[in-house]
């Protein structure tokens, strides 16, 4: 089997002097889906921070290898440049910056880190409103403030909307399904499906079994008190929902 | 008001030298009233001396640094300097009205509309207006304008003037740091409107200080847009007293862009005299290295029913300074007032400074009346947002600044003054300094 594009080794990370991640391990190989689940405060915000470079948090041992390099070493830009993409649980409102010239900044800087030209305004009206009909986004918000004024499922809409854009080889979803109505939910994962290939990962962080009906993962994930404490097949998912998460952190106390 | 102490400095004896060889013996340029006024003008600023940092307006602006660099009258010359390479830019703004040293160098402008100053004054009623909105008494900085100014300009509009006009003040420094004193006056006829840019060129390697003083009258349901822009390397220093008196339903849009020159204080004031009037003030700093950029603003609401706006925004660099002093002043008369301001401040070094200090003085009880100032860093989350996309630090620095600052550049309404200035504020934020 090919090398895991995202391989995670003992990860240990704290905020101040509280450890989250106390030791996380994970393969994900190109072309799967892994949903990583939990109870609240298990490290699953953590987890994708961490991977998406936010400076709050110290990691203080393992590693993780991104297509083979180290990917802890590198800034965040690096890792976006890289391929990495983070949809943030909370979409940050950018005020004054629009929309279109945010992504097509952002677009610019990943093609040249692939040598491939910058795409002329042409180009890039094209493939934005070709991008944006996958999450049902009317180009009237191409003008307006990155996020600004938008409702919850506006902001998630267009998280997956930047995700198509930028063409990530693995993507990191945090809690996408959260704040969303079922309609919106809907429309989200299905831009994710759309954008399922067997050359790109995701990672899709929830709390609920309940976005996992419309994106079925490969592979399910129990993160409890900074650690994967099982592994399953999708049906572990439903077996969570029916169970309550009691079911598995039980055993892993005795286990600790 | 306090009234400051005078400073009997080398400073003020070289000014009052010249005052002495030069504005005596070139009296000839102006009527025998005029003389008059400005040698009781010289008398007061004598008077009132230099104001100084204990002077409470002053308290954050020094002017002595300034004025130690030593500036002079300049010379006059009987041959004048090529102003192509200086004026060509400018002209994609508006018809440019040049003026070299103070005095006005456009003869092809129509006479009813436009002409020197020092011409105006022979008319009675124009030299009645002279220090009407802006009188010497009690402020050193007009008198030591009304004593000293070069020449200046009338304008005149009478009806909608659509082509904006761009009056350069273009002030020659080639043998020396000068100091150039302008004097307008401004009349838009009710129902007229402009759009005014007022901008300043340096010739040569000195440097200069323009002490301008525009008073301004806005007739009934006329409107003015005056975009004060700074563009300047930072040789170029500028004082500016712009008075600005709104009747009935009168509209007054003033912008300042102050991205360039060395020590810049802005002196701003609107009274709104005539019922329904509105007066919105835009300013924006970006300033790095030692510049001090300084708007103490005034908005007087002197009759009911006005309305009036400030958003004063400021990023910080370097060893820069900003100051803004916002008085808002509303007569017992002026009821149903609508009064806003608001200062926003980013400061990038923490060898810059920020003094922010809104003044409200309200004496009217039915009015709305709100103000607020903020100082701050970038926005760390949406740094880190923009990052987490592939945007260097740099480059998502640049694009929020950018994004600050083209919320009051977005105010200005020529397109083409617009675009040059988002331009050159871009170049400014991808410098290596900034940000």
């Amino acid at each position: 089997m090919a090398e895991p594009i995202l391989r995670i080794r003992n990860l240990h990370a704290r905020v101040g002097e509280t450890e989250i991640l106390r030791g996380v391990n994970l393969d994900v190989y190109a072309g799967q889906v892994h949903a990583i689940m939990g109870p609240n405060g298990s490290g699953k915000s953590t987890l994708a921070a961490v991977l998406a470079g936010r400076e709050d948090y110290e990691v203080t041992d393992g590693e993780v290898l991104f297509d083979g390099k180290n990917l802890l070493d590198m800034n965040p830009e690096e890792r976006a440049r890289e391929g990495l993409f983070l949809a943030f649980q909370y979409p940050v409102e950018i005020p004054g910056v629009s929309t279109a010239t945010f992504l097509k900044t952002a677009l610019n800087e990943l093609r040249k880190h692939r040598g491939q030209e910058p795409l002329d305004a042409m180009e890039f009206m094209n493939l934005m409103r070709e991008r944006a009909a996958l999450v049902k986004i009317d180009p009237a918000f191409f003008s307006r403030s990155v996020n600004e004024g938008f409702s919850g499922g506006e902001k998630k809409r267009n998280e997956i909307f930047q995700l198509a854009m930028l063409e990530p080889r693995v993507a990191i979803l945090d809690e996408t399904d959260s704040g969303l109505d079922i309609d919106a939910l809907k429309i989200v994962a299905d831009g994710v499906n759309a954008l399922r290939s067997p050359e790109r990962a995701f990672l899709v962080i929830t709390h609920y079994q309940r976005l996992l009906n419309y994106i079925v993962p490969d592979v399910v994930h129990v993160l409890y008190r900074g650690r994967i404490i099982k592994t399953g097949p999708k049906e572990l998912a439903l077996e969570l929902e029916a169970k309550g998460y009691e079911w598995v952190t039980e055993t892993d106390e005795v286990a600790l | 008001m306090t009234t400051p102490r005078v400073e009997r400095s080398p400073i003020l004896e070289q000014i009052a030298a010249d005052f002495a060889q030069r504005v005596e013996s070139s009296n000839g340029h102006f009527t025998p009233e005029l003389s008059t006024l400005r040698r009781a003008a010289f008398d007061e600023f004598q008077r009132l001396g230099i104001p100084t940092v204990r002077h409470e307006e002053w308290k954050y602006t020094n002017l002595f640094p300034l004025l130690a660099k030593g500036f002079h009258l300049p010379p006059h010359h009987t041959e004048q300097p090529s102003l192509d390479a200086v004026l060509a830019p400018l002209r994609r703004w508006g018809r440019v009205v040049p003026l070299l040293n103070g005095r006005l160098l456009s003869p092809d402008l129509e006479q009813d509309l436009l002409q020197p100053l020092s011409e105006a004054m022979r008319n009675q009623r124009w030299f009645e207006r002279l220090g009407r909105l802006a009188p010497f008494e009690g402020n050193a900085i007009v008198a030591w304008n009304a004593a000293f100014f070069a020449d200046g300009f009338v304008l005149r509009v009478t009806n909608e003037q659509t082509e904006p006009l761009v009056a350069v003040s273009v002030l020659d420094a080639r043998e020396g740091n000068v100091a150039v004193h302008e004097r307008h006056l401004l009349d838009i006829a009710p129902g007229a409107s402009l759009v005014l840019v007022l901008v300043q060129r340096v010739l040569g390697e000195g440097e200069a200080l323009l002490n301008q003083v525009l008073e301004g009258w806005i007739g009934e349901n006329a409107s003015l847009t005056l975009v004060i822009v700074q563009d300047a390397p930072q040789t170029a220093h500028a004082i500016t007293t712009h008075e600005l008196e709104l009747a009935r339903s009168a509209r007054l849009e003033l912008i300042t862009i102050s991205i360039g020159g060395g020590f810049l204080r802005n002196m701003p004031s609107a009274r709104l005299v005539g019922e329904g009037a509105d007066a919105q003030l835009y300013g924006l700093t970006l300033a790095d290295g030692s510049m001090l950029v300084d708007h103490p603003t005034t908005v007087e609401h002197r009759v009911a029913n006005c309305t009036s706006n400030e958003l004063y925004k400021a990023i910080l660099d370097g060893r820069s300074t900003g100051v803004f002093n916002g008085k808002i002043l509303v007569q017992p008369n002026a009821q149903k007032t609508s009064a806003y301001q608001a200062n926003r401040n980013i400061v990038l070094s923490s060898r810059a400074t920020i003094n922010t200090k809104p003044q409200l003085e309200i004496f009217a009880n039915d009015v709305r009346c709100t103000h607020g100032c903020t100082v701050g860093r970038l926005d760390r989350e949406a740094l880190f947002y923009l990052r987490s996309r592939g945007l260097n630090k740099q480059e998502a620095e640049a694009l929020l600044l950018a994004a600050f600052a083209e919320e009051i550049t977005a105010t200005v309404p020529i397109e083409t003054l617009r675009t040059d200035l988002n331009a050159h504020i871009e170049h400014l934020l991808h410098a290596d300094e900034l940000a």
